[in-house]
């Protein structure tokens, strides 16, 4: 058999012989770009890792995730101090004073509901309240004359300077 | 201006010129290369990234060529040897055995974007690729870049006499696919 024996002397020759080429296609341009490609290869094999701009990246995006998550939780923080440091009574005063421009949405935003709820009472306080109510009571309904004695009524017209007391002989 | 191959390895060798070199490397072999590749592994983009990788270490060796044998021989050695690890990998990571990969690459033609053969050249395909892989290479490099079989022997560092045995094998063994299809 010697190296120049052809192929194409035998039935697979004949065969080959209708057609030409294997058929294989390449993309457009392929060979265009191709070195452009490996340059890019050996440029990555041959950057140090740190060096490189994927890595560099992907610190910057890194960097300012932590960032802003620093300031989000910074802002957050400052908020529920604010929240903190103004006591109760103190909030009650300013809402009371400027009730007419604060919604009671934004009041709620800042305090519970049941910061506004009455402390449990003492008997004294009990009492004491109690005679307020019906002082109030009292006003809603003025007395009439029936409701107080003769001798009442002279004592206060004595003291109101309505004549010598001698009312029996008018 | 076509450059010798001693011209572009004293072009590589100069630091001054070595990515010159390098570049003139590329423009005279990346297609040969290229083809040589993608006859055994059939798809293109399989083809792309070893003719890619061959060429880095064409670069990353390129002053350990001794120039005691062709430059292409040697470049060619090492794109069929990326060639023939891919298919065995390949191989590996399906767990089939060698003729599954090559059955599963005769399919792939049927469907292949980048193939266009009519039904002579895919008959022939098909027939090629259910040789051994070795066998597949010898006669792919002595038929379709009709290389001497002692350049061949120097890619694949087998002796000629083994060679022409190998290729007169691979004849016959074609012929026969041939003719039961």
């Amino acid at each position: 058999m010697s190296d120049d024996k052809d192929i194409e002397d035998g039935f697979v020759g004949d065969f080959l012989k209708e057609s030409s080429g294997t058929g294989f296609k390449v993309p457009e341009d392929y060979f265009e770009g191709f070195q452009k490609n490996v340059h890019s290869k050996i440029y990555q094999d041959y950057t140090p890792w740190w060096k490189l701009p994927q890595f560099k990246i992907g610190v910057s995006v890194l960097t300012s995730l932590v960032l802003v998550f620093f300031v989000v939780n910074e802002f957050s923080e400052n908020i529920d101090q604010v929240k903190v440091e103004l006591n109760k009574e103190e909030l009650l005063a300013y809402f009371s004073e400027n009730i007419d421009e604060i919604s009671e949405a934004e009041i709620l935003e800042v305090m519970d509901e049941k910061d506004f709820s009455l402390p449990a009472q003492q008997p004294e306080q009990r009492d004491s309240i109690n005679t307020e109510k019906k002082k109030e009571e009292n006003n809603e309904n003025p007395p009439t004359l029936d409701d107080f004695t003769d001798d009442e009524i002279y004592e206060y017209m004595l003291d109101e300077g309505y004549g010598s007391g001698d009312w029996d002989n008018l | 201006m076509s450059w010798t191959d001693k011209e572009i390895i004293e072009k590589i060798q100069d630091e001054k010129t070595v990515n010159y070199g390098f570049n003139l490397l590329m423009d005279k072999y990346q297609e040969k290369v290229y083809w040589v590749i993608r006859r055994m592994v059939i798809e293109h983009d399989s083809a792309d990234d070893i003719a890619q990788e061959t060429f880095v270490k064409v670069w990353k060796n390129i002053e350990s060529f001794k120039g005691d044998s062709k430059l292409y021989t040697w470049i060619y050695r090492i794109a069929t040897n990326e060639a023939l690890n891919h298919l065995r990998k390949k191989k590996r990571r399906f767990f089939l055995p060698i003729g599954d990969v090559e059955h599963e690459l005769s399919s792939s033609l049927d469907t292949d974007i980048y193939y266009s053969g009519d039904q002579i050249q895919l008959k022939l395909q098909k027939a090629l690729l259910k040789l051994p892989e070795k066998q597949r290479l010898v006669f792919n490099m002595k038929y379709f870049e009709e290389m001497k079989f002692k350049d061949i022997a120097e890619v694949m560092d087998v002796s000629v006499g083994s060679l022409k045995a190998q290729y007169h094998h691979a004849v016959k063994k074609i012929e026969k696919f041939i003719q039961e299809d």
